[in-house]
């Protein structure tokens, strides 16, 4: 099926190895650019570890690093091979993203000290920066996906689309949620027209539109070609609306307002390593959250097959 | 190129014959915006202070609502699937298009804006600004729109669709039309709004047409 | 841990009720969008097996 795919666009399997890095590249630079001051510069050692590491091993020993890319190409563009790996994967991930869901919370709530200006009001952040950063990423992840699924029709990228929008909407929703509980005892009020606030709620409606078309169109592939087109034209209408909004901003209210007085460098590390592990298990979550709704997507799309068959009996 | 000219023609001479279509977003605009001074009270300076966003929401959704027929009668006569195989860039088809709709509901829109903006209490001096930005605004807003009506043209009940699909895109160029005009209305240089105005209508006119041939043909299952 | 008692924790100061009713909301969303994952996946598998089961039959007669 995925070599069909690549001769129909008449696009090489290389093409997928560089368009995979590039989009690996590109959502780092989201995370550094998205993340507080003091994650960032956690982000950017980790990103440049990796990067070095990588392009070292891809220099080093190309002939290898193809083969294993051409591989996974073909292994996670077939359902069958890629709802095999999801399967042995998954309990580990599981595992994984409770254990650092649980401990950070638990951390968070009550082992980390109180910050000196709003107490222990600040606790909710352990809930509100990491559903944002997931939502924000998840979009950003779906794009990449509608890229693959436009130039290849990859079949595994539309599903995973499908996948990722539900888990997106839902982390806005919380993000959305998280931030007026929060804004009640700092700001006041339980929604101003911040900017983070305000784009968050674009991202949701964003979401909500995926959603909507991937339901309103019988055929699955159709379904899944028209919601890729749309994420990609998402993806460039969320940077955009984020600088927008800055703008818009800056002309109504002078200053923004931030949750910690002067920007996210006032976060001491007592209460970053917790800010951490929640960030890292929420993005753990992702991926079980989309495996499971991509496994049942790609049973039910396969459901005429004879391994479906084998499986489900 | 010659895809592009046979459209245009096409288009003007299609909408030549039903002016019915053309006339329905502008009065649709008319009427949206002077519902407004009914609606709030009529405190001093309170029009004049809501009115760049009433004129931008009004042009946005008029320009959404007539785009819904883009490509649907074209659909419905089996026009687009001779577009989509004929052997012509369909990139230069929709262009042709796009721009032929906005001569034709886009521009009657933006030049009776002035008069909607007088009627709004808006100062002569901005009346300028207002004309620029929705110049050069609407355009973009019609090639943001195409691709929703490109993505949800077989559908059914699609033009519910089309406004959850194509509002949040909408929102950069609303921000910043009627941001120039907040601007203008406190004395402020436009220039640089409108110069990120036209920089969002390039990038729409350039990039938006790929989308919508794209759109369109997954729509027609290809 | 930074508070004294449990009782404390569950005040947290003044900010109790705000930061406990964020943690009771979001967290039962987020449980249930992985119990709505999950169920969906039973189901599909059952429709799945409803469909061999009606196919055989039909095979039979």
């Amino acid at each position: 099926m995925s070599s069909d795919a690549v001769s129909r666009a008449g696009l090489p399997a290389h093409f997928f190895a560089v368009s995979l890095s590039a989009g690996l590249l590109a959502l780092m630079t989201w995370f550094i650019w998205s993340a507080p001051p003091v994650a960032r510069t956690v982000w950017l050692a980790g990103g440049w570890t990796f990067g070095v590491l990588f392009y070292y091993g891809a220099l080093r020993y190309p002939h290898w690093y193809w083969q294993t890319l051409e591989r996974w190409y073909h292994q996670l563009g077939s359902p069958p091979h890629f709802y095999r790996i999801a399967g042995l994967w998954l309990p580990w991930l599981v595992i994984i993203a409770t254990v650092l869901c649980v401990v950070g919370v638990v951390w968070g709530l009550a082992f980390a000290p109180p910050h000196h200006e709003q107490g222990n009001s600040y606790r909710i952040i352990y809930l509100h920066v990491p559903a944002s950063s997931a939502a924000l990423m998840a979009y950003v992840a779906m794009g990449v996906a509608g890229l693959v699924a436009l130039v290849w029709r990859l079949k595994m990228a539309e599903i995973a689309i499908k996948a990722i929008a539900p888990f997106g909407a839902i982390m806005a929703a919380v993000s959305l949620i998280s931030g007026a509980i929060w804004g009640r005892p700092t700001w006041g009020t339980y929604w101003i027209w911040d900017a983070r606030l305000t784009s968050m709620l674009i991202l949701l409606f964003m979401y909500l539109g995926v959603i909507a078309l991937q339901n309103a169109i019988r055929d699955p592939r159709q379904a899944g070609q028209a919601a890729s087109l749309l994420s990609v034209v998402g993806v460039i209408n969320v940077v955009i609306v984020r600088y927008s909004v800055d703008w818009w901003q800056s002309l109504h209210q002078g200053s923004s307002m931030s949750m910690f007085g002067t920007a996210g460098s006032a976060i001491h590390p007592s209460m970053l390593a917790p800010l951490l592990l929640c960030m890292f298990g929420t993005y753990f979550l992702f991926a079980v959250t989309v495996l499971v709704r991509a496994r049942t997507e790609i049973l039910w799309r396969e459901r005429k097959s004879a391994w479906v068959r084998e499986e489900v009996a | 190129m010659s895809g592009f000219s046979a459209t245009l023609r096409r288009e003007v001479l299609l909408a030549s014959r039903s002016p019915a279509d053309m006339v329905n977003p502008l009065f649709f605009f008319v009427v949206v915006v002077s519902l407004f001074p009914l609606a709030v009270p009529p405190t001093p300076g309170l029009l004049e202070a809501m009115a760049p966003g009433v004129v931008w929401v009004a042009a946005l959704l008029a320009v959404m609502l007539s785009l819904d027929g883009l490509f649907r009668s074209d659909e419905e006569a089996g026009v687009l699937d001779q577009l989509l195989v004929a052997p012509v860039e369909l990139y230069f088809t929709v262009l042709a298009k796009v721009l032929a709709h906005w001569l034709l509901t886009g521009l009657p829109l933006v030049l009776v804006a002035p008069l909607l903006g007088y009627m709004l209490q808006l100062p002569a001096e901005v009346l300028g600004s207002l004309l620029l930005g929705l110049l050069l605004g609407t355009p973009t807003l019609m090639f943001i729109g195409a691709i929703g009506a490109a993505l949800t043209v077989g559908l059914r009940r699609g033009s519910m669709l089309l406004a959850l699909l194509v509002l949040p895109l909408y929102i950069p160029v609303l921000v910043f039309g009627a941001g120039s005009l907040g601007r203008a209305l406190e004395g402020l240089p436009v220039s640089p709004v409108m110069a990120v105005l036209g920089a969002m209508l390039a990038m729409a006119m350039s990039l938006g047409p790929f989308a919508v041939a794209l759109g369109l043909r997954i729509s027609s299952g290809d | 841990m930074h508070f004294d008692s449990l009782a404390e924790l569950w005040q947290m100061g003044v900010h109790g009720p705000w930061v406990w009713s964020a943690y009771g909301i979001c967290v039962a969303l987020i449980a249930l969008n992985v119990v709505w994952a999950v169920h969906r996946g039973r189901r599909v598998r059952r429709d799945i097996r409803g469909l061999i089961r009606r196919q055989s039959l039909q095979e039979k007669q």
